[in-house]
């Protein structure tokens, strides 16, 4: 196999039910070794997409193949090379968390890691010895995760994986999953939650309606987007006296004293000095956020009257 | 060979192996210490030839086999094949329903080893349910006296007897399974269909004008009562047998082509499956 092969590579993938049309036509592109982020939604295709790849329900039109193997005609060497976390991890009744990950083994065919299960259970603070129909959500999301972890695939494709965690195993999550990728392996992450995916994705693709609305890197997306300056002056400044911001400077807010403006990095000089000429009581700078884009996207999608422009460049991949 | 999933399936069939089989095993037991305390009372008796025949007698009650054949043979195999239904479907709708059956088909494994593993544990588990009856006619067979009408190796034989038609049942359960929206759709119709053949073929016995309708219920192949007077007919055997066969070829080639977690009916499964 090329070493340039991609991860995942999904081409015009279209999923109808009926008249009910769940994705159409998608294109994503997941190299190797990145954290790879999935967002939409509820309700996007999200999950209707990744069921597509586990070959668990049939594409109505399009190609999906990980490491080159195709997902549908190949299926069960496509899933040797995948490690898959649901987005409600459901075992057989009776089964403790030991017994999940010793039946998946099995099933793969594969002896089981257990020094690196046990690191990950210690890690993940979970008691392997319990019944899983008597753990907490959050705890059986953990058992899931320990079990696609354990098959130590090249691919990890984890549903919504932080869903009923509480912080600070989200945290941990986050930082078994840097692990997993300075490893080289390749992680496909799906989720509603934008901080998570901003947190610890290299790339992501913006799902909605079953159509992909962007695929961005967020590295770039944070350079090139637009920084956010909140001011507190020590007393309110007249509309007028803005007329004079510099122009590469955007006053978004102005309510008395607190004025919000964005700029990008070459207009932060010119904001700075035009500030100057004012007694600042407060200054919070805050890099822009996924969430900040996401709704820009999602109102100049919806064709809002008062939505920015998007970004002139974000770091857009092809996809 | 490790079978992981029939090693699990069979975990999950346990109890109901054990309860039916202690069940329907207690139930026949019974009804042996009973025949010796029956037995002067049905001398006197004399039921309609159409009643005995409804219940797959053969003649008069007091002889120990005819006694076991209306008493036992006539309800035993559409118990035992209740228990069929319930756990082939449990085994694979079931699992698909409780969503459990995402982590194994998540897994490098074919959807046809899936099935076969499964199908499997329900074979090994009807087999297990025959020997705990097997051992409760021991414990009863030989203390009674049945007037040298029956020996132990005769109804052991009878009980083996059922296993074609439970199977039968089993597959067509799979089947079922791997073409409905759900288990209670599955196990529900298929419920309904044995016991409407189970009556199609009692009435069909009594009834000359559709005496032919009992040839189309699958009852009528199961040797149950029939091995004790006839012995085994091996062209019902294997009937039934071809058609677990058939059915479960069916539901294998279904169970590829379904849409997993699609809750519909997907009667053309089987030809995506191909």
């Amino acid at each position: 196999m090329d070493a340039s092969t991609p991860a995942l590579l999904i081409e015009g993938l279209t999923k109808r039910y009926g008249d009910v049309e769940a994705l159409r036509g998608i294109d994503v592109r997941v190299e190797r070794g990145e954290i790879f982020g999935f967002l939409g939604p509820n309700g996007a295709g999200k999950s209707t997409a990744i069921r597509l790849i586990l070959d668990l329900i049939r594409p109505t039109a399009g190609r999906i193949a990980v490491f080159g193997v195709d997902c549908q005609r190949a299926a069960v060497e496509a899933r040797r090379s995948v490690g898959y976390l649901p987005s409600d991890p459901t075992y057989p009744n009776g089964m403790t968390a030991a017994e999940v990950f010793a039946y998946a083994a099995a099933v793969r065919r594969q002896p089981l890691d257990r020094p690196y299960v046990d690191g990950l259970v210690r890690r993940l603070q979970l008691d392997p010895t319990r019944h899983v129909r008597d753990l907490s959500r959050g705890n059986r999301q953990k058992v899931g995760l320990v079990q696609a972890l354990s098959t130590r695939a090249p691919l990890l494709i984890l549903d919504e994986p932080t869903t009923g965690l509480d912080p600070l195993v989200q945290e941990e999550v986050e930082g078994i999953l840097r692990d997993v990728a300075a490893e080289g392996r390749t992680v496909f992450f799906s989720s509603h939650i934008l901080a998570e995916v901003e947190a610890v994705c290299s790339r992501a693709t913006i799902l909605r309606d079953g159509r992909v609305v962007d695929t961005f890197d967020l590295a770039e997306q944070r350079r090139l987007a637009p920084l956010r300056v909140e001011v507190i002056l020590d007393r309110p400044l007249e509309d007028a006296a803005t007329a004079t911001l510099p122009a590469t400077v955007r006053l978004l807010e102005h309510d008395g004293a607190r004025l919000v403006f964005e700029s990008h990095d070459e207009g932060m000089d010119g904001l700075v000095k035009w500030l100057a000429r004012y007694h600042v009581e407060r200054l919070i700078s805050r890099e822009p956020t996924l969430e900040d884009l996401f709704i820009r996207y999602y109102h100049a999608q919806d064709g809002a009257q008062d939505a920015p422009a998007r970004p002139a460049a974000t770091g857009r991949a092809a996809s | 060979m490790s079978l992981p999933v029939l090693r699990r399936a069979l975990v999950e069939l346990r109890w109901q192996v054990v309860w039916y089989g202690v069940g329907l095993g207690a139930y026949a037991s019974l009804m042996v210490w009973l025949f010796p305390s029956f037995e002067d009372t049905l001398q006197q008796v004399d039921y309609p030839e159409e009643y005995l025949k409804f219940f797959g007698g053969t003649g008069d009650l007091s002889q120990p086999s005819n006694f076991l054949a209306t008493e036992v043979w006539s309800f035993a195999p559409i118990i035992f094949v209740i228990y069929a239904i319930v756990a082939s479907t449990g085994l694979l709708a079931g699992d698909e329903g409780h969503g459990s059956l995402d982590a194994v088909l998540a897994q490098p494994v074919s959807r046809t080893r899936v099935l076969l593993e499964k199908a499997g544990a329900f074979v090994l588990g009807a087999l297990a349910i025959d020997v705990l009856i097997c051992a409760a006619w021991a414990t009863a067979v030989p203390f009674v006296d049945l007037h040298g009408d029956l020996t132990l190796l005769e109804v052991w034989g009878a009980t083996v007897a059922m296993l074609p038609l439970v199977w039968f049942y089993g597959a067509l359960g799979f089947l079922a399974g791997a073409l409905a929206p759900s288990r209670g759709l599955a196990a529900g119709a298929l419920t309904v269909l044995a016991v409407a053949a189970y009556l199609v073929a009692s009435f069909a016995r009594v009834i000359q004008p559709i005496e032919w309708l009992q040839y189309l219920s699958p009852y009528y192949y199961a040797d149950t009562a029939r091995v004790l007077t006839d012995g085994v007919v091996w062209w019902h055997t294997a009937l039934l047998l071809g058609g677990a066969v058939l059915a479960v070829a069916l539901a294998a080639l279904s169970f590829r082509g379904r849409e997993i977690g699609a809750h519909v009916w997907q009667p053309f499964a089987w030809v995506a499956g191909r």
